[in-house]
């Protein structure tokens, strides 16, 4: 037994980590939660910033947005299980640059109105935690990147996790995307059956979204609002059980200043009855991304 | 705490740093093990930290009591397996007996049901408590004295390397190695090394790898009508909780190695086994070694003819699967492995074949299709999955190649890498860095370095170990 094995060995160790970690194409980063600590540390130098919970979050792409709106600069800031309360709606302005095209594109569904999602919900979680925690985190990151398996699809590919045959990818603009193969579009039917009761949409939140959505028309901001397009079983469901009537919604948000783009509902493939795969949410970015751009011409 | 985590690194390095200072003195070794070990141990929840301390301190007064009054030795003894198995009763099979017996009361059309209370199971719990009815159990027997020290006794109860998940240790292997101040050498250093580095590479590279082609396979609503699938995907489970297992163990030898102990093997190449006895002596050598010692043995083993040597194997086996986990497939597990052993010592069909030629090898193939349907109840969400996977992989008209899953692309590098691994083992294969002292020096440590890093960029996604469960 030569005495300085142990030591050799580990020093070789070493050495090999080095090199393969400088060497090797990081990832963007290593786990969800640093995916959304980041987002919160997105500074004001946006044009186009979406808004809205996890329908928006991954039902619109701003990179297939981009196609069709090239000159502008595009962020997805939604969060799941999001609602529009005070402090969201004051966060999504403070993404736009002021010098830029300003434009709010705001993702309505029923569940981003309800008083339990304006209770709990994702980010008031991350708004709430100290910026130095945000900041610790993100850059621990940079140092467990380091370390980090090599993925074995694309190692410099966005973060992806995967929950049996469904995968997520977490993109640096803001989308999660989401495929599951096979697709079950009725599967979450039955929990938003239970979601309403007793936490239909709120008179309260409503009007605090259109008096923001006037302040920033008067202020010279395009802001948009859409539905994001889900299935027919669902939107029917919503439409009789949250208490939410999208028609005199668009007609308050229309008289609020913002433009009201509709969508069919039943048009874009969904996963679980509620979000878009993510091939839908290209193609439905892209549907969305034009007629916003005829409104700006 | 688990070994792959970031938590443990810290633990571990804090532990070692001040091992050299603690292990000086037998008290100060004693105490900081022990309050280490509680640490490991309380991280997952302090309240079980308790439990363990019941547990050991019923055992630890027990095995005094037999020495001062050796005419109570019978009744302390049969205090101290009740307070065991009174608490394996009730933290790990009391809702599956009640559960049990409830289905039994409804079927007889009895109008009452017992309560079904949720019991959180604690990590571990049928590691420690075998190793501190061993003890007692040994003092009965008078196969070794008492220690006076309590914590000389916590230190072997509770020693982190291999409390949660083994190997089982005997008080008689460990308790006087804890009484010696060893010093640590460079050969010390080296296993150790040697053994923590395989133990990890084992769990994070080829388990954890393996793991979400497995829980795919297993977790999917509906059975997969392909042969060739089920029999990869068995494969892969097969593999999976061979490394999984015997990764931990090696890790927890490593340890104990740096600390200056020698922890007994635990899994010595299962797979290679050309009979089911064979396989038993070679995969979890502690717990069989327990069941034989602690339970067939005393039952009469094979002293009262051949009858009684079968219920006598029934018994063992139906325990150990019973072990694993309160659940029928466990038991199923364990009564189609007591059928392997009790069919292969009426024929010995291993050893008749192994005079043909070619016949080890046909011998050792049969072992292995038969451990693997084992492991497909072992596995199995349900007992119907069971059915219907087992009928699948016997059924030659699916045994066409269809379009796997490309989850199973990447598992199956691993699954070959593990294969790879067992081969090189097999044949000696190391032998060949082994030629000269030169080549020794520097392929041997290049050879664990790479396996090292291989631990940090190749690992799986990170999951608990299985054992952990049992």
């Amino acid at each position: 037994m030569w005495k300085h094995q142990t030591a050799l060995t580990l020093a070789i160790a070493a050495i090999l980590a080095l090199l393969i970690g400088c060497t090797r194409p990081l990832p963007q980063m290593t786990t969800p939660e640093v995916y959304w600590a980041r987002k919160m540390m997105w500074e004001p130098e946006y044009d186009l910033v979406l808004a809205g919970d996890s329908r928006t979050n991954r039902g619109v792409s701003p990179a297939a947005m981009t196609r069709e709106l090239p000159d502008l600069r595009i962020i997805n800031f939604s969060f799941q299980s999001t609602a529009f309360t005070q402090e969201y709606l004051e966060a999504i302005e403070r993404r736009l640059d002021p010098d830029g095209r300003r434009i709010l594109v705001l993702g309505i569904s029923p569940i981003s109105l309800t008083p339990r999602n304006a209770r709990n919900n994702m980010f008031l979680e991350m708004h709430r935690r100290h910026p130095a925690e945000i900041y610790q985190r993100v850059n621990l990151d940079s140092v467990l990147r380091f370390f980090s398996p090599i993925e074995w699809e694309r190692s410099d590919a966005p973060l992806r996790t995967r929950t049996g045959n469904k995968v997520k990818i977490y993109h640096a603009d803001g989308w999660v995307s989401v495929r599951d193969d096979p697709p079950q579009p009725t599967r979450n039917i039955p929990y938003y059956e239970e979601f309403y009761v007793d936490n239909q949409v709120s008179d309260e939140i409503i009007d605090e979204l259109l008096s923001a959505v006037r302040q920033w028309t008067e202020n010279g901001i395009s802001v948009f609002a859409f539905r994001p397009p889900t299935t027919v079983a669902m939107f029917e469901l919503e439409e009789r059980i949250s208490g939410l009537d999208e028609n005199e919604f668009a007609e308050r948000f229309r008289a609020a200043g913002g433009t009201w783009l509709r969508f069919r509902h039943g048009s874009f493939l969904s996963y679980d009855g509620s979000h878009l795969q993510d091939s839908a949410a290209r193609r439905f970015s892209t549907v969305m991304a034009r007629r916003i751009a005829q409104h700006l011409e | 705490m688990l070994f792959n985590s970031l938590t443990f690194l810290i633990f571990g390095c804090l532990f070692f740093l001040l091992w050299p200072l603690a292990r000086q003195r037998r008290h100060w070794r004693w105490g900081f093990v022990t309050v280490a070990s509680f640490v490991f141990y309380g991280w997952w929840d302090w309240r079980f930290i308790f439990l363990i301390m019941a547990s050991g301190l019923l055992d630890f007064f027990a095995a005094l009591g037999m020495q001062r009054w050796p005419r109570l030795k019978g009744p302390l003894l049969i205090a101290s397996i009740i307070g065991n198995v009174g608490s394996l009763a009730i933290f790990k099979y009391f809702i599956f007996l009640t559960t049990n017996i409830n289905s039994a009361l409804h079927a007889a059309g009895a109008g009452w049901q017992l309560p079904v209370i949720q019991v959180a199971l604690p990590i571990g719990i049928s590691f420690y408590t075998f190793q501190s009815m061993s003890y007692t159990i040994d003092v009965y027997r008078g196969k070794m004295r008492p220690t006076r020290n309590v914590l000389h006794f916590f230190a072997y109860l509770s020693m982190f390397p291999q409390l949660v998940a083994g190997p089982i240790i005997r008080a008689s292997h460990l308790l006087p190695q804890l009484e010696e101040r060893k010093e640590i050498t460079e050969t010390d250093r080296w296993e150790g090394l040697k053994l923590v580095t395989f133990g990890y590479f084992k769990k994070v590279v080829l388990a954890d790898n393996l793991a979400p082609a497995v829980n795919l396979a297993f977790g999917s609503s509906t059975v997969e009508q392909s042969a060739v699938y089920w029999w990869l995907a068995v494969s892969m489970f097969a593999m999976q909780i061979y490394f999984d297992f015997s990764g931990y163990s090696d890790i927890a030898r490593g340890l104990g190695r740096w600390m200056g102990y020698d922890f007994p093997l635990n899994f010595n190449h299962p797979y290679r086994a050309a009979s089911l006895r064979e396989f038993w002596n070679r995969w979890h050598i502690s717990l069989s070694t327990w069941f034989r010692d602690y339970v067939y043995i005393p039952l009469g083993g094979s002293r009262r003819g051949k009858l009684f040597a079968y219920i006598n194997l029934w018994i063992a086996m139906l325990l150990s699967g019973l072990w694993h986990g309160a659940a029928w497939n466990f038991v199923i597990w364990g009564s189609l492995h007591a059928a392997y052993v009790s069919l292969e010592r009426l024929t010995s069909w291993p050893e008749r074949l192994r005079r043909i030629p070619g016949g080890r090898f046909v011998a050792w193939l049969m072992v292995l299709v038969l451990v693997w349907i084992g492991w497909v109840f072992f596995r199995a969400e349900s007992m119907g999955q069971a059915m219907e996977i087992l009928t699948v992989m016997f059924n030659p008209a699916l045994l066409g190649i269809t379009a796997l899953p490309p989850i199973f692309t990447v598992a199956m590098v691993f699954l070959a890498l593990g294969a790879a691994n067992e081969l090189i083992h097999r044949f000696d294969l190391d032998r060949l860095y082994k030629a000269s002292k030169i080549s020794m020096r520097f392929a041997e440590p290049s050879v664990i370095a790479a396996m090292l890093v291989a631990c940090i960029y190749l690992r799986g996604p990170g999951s608990a170990f299985i054992y952990f469960q049992f």
